[in-house]
């Protein structure tokens, strides 16, 4: 046994006598800690243990209980075996505290009277102040009672044959649609969702799915699309004209392509987007895109806010003189891929002749992923040197980056980013 | 080779042990690895979180799991850690209330997983299967601690 207690204090302080003595005093002094007196890490740590049915009962107990299970049920919701096989916990937990819930995120499984019985819990207890609903692999058809009159977000992951859903009825005030590898969408796209002003669809099934729902929904403000096309398909430039055409108010576009063969190279009429203000590109494809530059690079005068995520060889003086055209471009933000990390997008001589000729440019940002901060601290230093004494600030810092579905494991997954600005200076602007 | 170091509990003891034991503890191995640079032999470490009674309690727990696997980093994910509870553990935790919770406060502040694992489980276990009533009254012997009950 190596530990003993000494006491250096006392040349003859460690004998087992006074020990005792002093261990007894400090249990009685002890005795006085309650639970109640342990932080919220703990509390958490302890209620994990606890099945749905005891988090129920603590509840009960106190509100800070109630708060901390709460806490741990939101996180225990991600798990889809918590509620596919403990449905019946799932049930009087939601009859107890479903009023309360803003979010809700619902796993279903394979039973359908199951699931039958979460819906119709969930349309009795949760609907008065529910804002965002999330529903997982909802795969028969199950019928909602009562619509959900508040929530304005709603997520379908991995759902299947939900035609028989009328979104506009049971989400009457439905503003963002969210599918994320929805199948089957067929039927269902024709429908219109006269509120909704957003749509995101991950992982697209079809182009043509793509294009209905567009085609019924010309009110769209804010589309975004995320590609994973298997082997062989092509994101074809028609696309973007549908969208185009479909969506006379589209203001903000964000397109997320991955391992994407190449952008087509059709030619056909200029693309307009006459509202579009934001727009966004995100390849992970790594070799050149300058075609899908090219293409968007057209006409789009009222852009105020550009940002782009391509593999460093692609920003090249190409895309720089192409980005030039937007003359209202009032930010700029790059996120050089981390692939080749000794290379930086345009030289800095190159940014600072940019940002001195766009006359409503008010930001410009750079944007690292976590891994690259080698690369960051170089460009860093380079840019600082490039806008010293000039009317730009530039400015650099460390935050959280945006959540991306990660579908091999289904959560949401953050990473960090590092961020350098260059801000123009408001007092002498 | 062993490396002596002292940690000095609340109540001003001092206590000797190796450091690869209290290592277990995160709190104290970044002390040890990035404060004294690995050059820890015989250094004194405050932990004023930790009474004296608390601290040699972890630290015959320490003792008794040193040759324990290092539990894997999941990069980021939590994945919990299946922990055994052996019977030693359940003898260990036959305490009373007090100091149990006190295990789990000085298990989080002093960042030890294996122990913040066994002891929370057993706090789970007095909750599981009770009634709120029932859980105000085995947790505690004075009701006004819970405030504002539902």
């Amino acid at each position: 046994m190596k530990l003993r207690s000494t006491k250096r204090q006392k040349e003859s302080g460690g004998s087992p006598h006074v020990d005792r003595k002093k261990l007894k005093l400090d249990n009685s002094e002890e005795s006085l800690k309650k639970i109640v007196d342990l932080n919220n890490d703990c509390l958490d740590e302890i209620f994990s243990y606890l099945s749905y049915d005891d988090l129920l009962s603590a509840c009960q107990v106190c509100q800070r209980f109630q708060n901390r299970a709460r806490n741990v049920f939101r996180r225990k919701c991600h798990d889809m075996q918590m509620f596919s096989v403990k449905a019946n916990e799932s049930n009087h937990l939601l009859r107890r505290i479903g009023s309360a819930l803003s979010k809700l995120e619902i796993f279903f499984c394979g039973d359908i009277i199951k699931n039958q019985q979460i819906i119709d819990i969930t349309t009795k207890y949760c609907v008065e102040n529910l804002k965002e609903l999330t529903l997982h692999c909802l795969t028969k058809r199950n019928k909602l009672r009562k619509s959900f009159s508040q929530v304005n977000k709603l997520t379908l992951s991995y759902c299947d044959m939900i035609g028989c859903f009328k979104l506009a009825k049971w989400f009457p005030n439905l503003t963002s649609l969210t599918f994320n590898y929805t199948k089957n969408l067929k039927k269902y796209m024709k429908q219109s969702i006269p509120s909704m002003h957003t749509l995101n669809i991950n992982y697209l099934a079809s182009q043509m799915e793509t294009i209905t729902i567009l085609l019924s929904n010309p009110q769209i403000k804010n589309l975004s699309l995320n590609f994973d096309a298997p082997i062989g398909l092509v994101i074809k430039r028609s696309l973007l004209a549908a969208i185009d055409n479909a969506l006379p108010e589209l203001e903000a576009l964000n397109l997320t392509i991955h391992r994407v063969d190449n952008f087509g190279t059709e030619n056909s009429s200029l693309l307009h987007f006459n509202s579009l203000k934001s727009l966004k590109i995100e390849s992970y494809a790594d070799y050149s895109n300058t075609a899908l530059i090219n293409l968007l690079a057209i006409s789009h005068t009222n852009l105020e806010r550009l940002q782009l995520r391509f593999s460093d060889l692609t920003l090249d003086s190409h895309s720089y003189s192409c980005i030039t055209k937007y003359k209202n471009l009032r930010e700029l933000h790059l996120m050089p891929t981390v692939d080749f990390v000794n290379v930086v997008p345009w030289t800095t001589e190159e940014v600072r002749s940019f940002v001195r000729r766009s006359r409503q440019l008010i930001e410009m940002t750079y944007i690292f992923a976590g891994e690259a901060q080698l690369k960051f601290s170089r460009t860093l230093a380079s840019i600082r040197t490039q806008f010293f004494e000039s009317s730009w600030n530039v400015k650099s810092k460390k935050r959280c980056g945006p959540k991306v579905f990660d579908t091999s494991d289904g959560v949401d997954a953050v990473q960090n980013q590092f961020v350098i600005s260059i801000l123009k200076d408001a007092t002498l602007a | 080779m062993s490396n002596m170091i002292y940690l000095q509990s609340s109540d001003g003891d001092i206590f000797e042990t190796d450091a690869q034991i209290a290592k277990c503890s995160g709190t104290i191995r970044f002390m040890l690895e990035d404060c004294y640079m690995g050059e820890y032999e015989g250094v004194l470490i405050p932990l004023p979180n930790v009474n004296s009674a608390i601290l040699r309690k972890v630290l015959k727990w320490a003792d008794h799991h040193k040759d324990d696997p290092v539990p894997i980093e999941d990069d980021g994910h939590s994945v919990k850690q299946v922990s055994v509870f052996s019977s030693w553990d359940a003898e260990f935790l036959e305490v009373d209330q007090g100091t149990l919770f006190g295990l789990v406060q000085a298990a989080n502040y002093l960042d030890i997983q294996g122990l913040l694992d066994v002891t929370c489980k057993t706090v789970a276990n007095k909750i599981s299967g009770k009634t709120a009533d029932d859980i105000r009254n085995t947790l505690t012997t004075n009701q006004n601690k819970f405030q504002d009950f539902i």
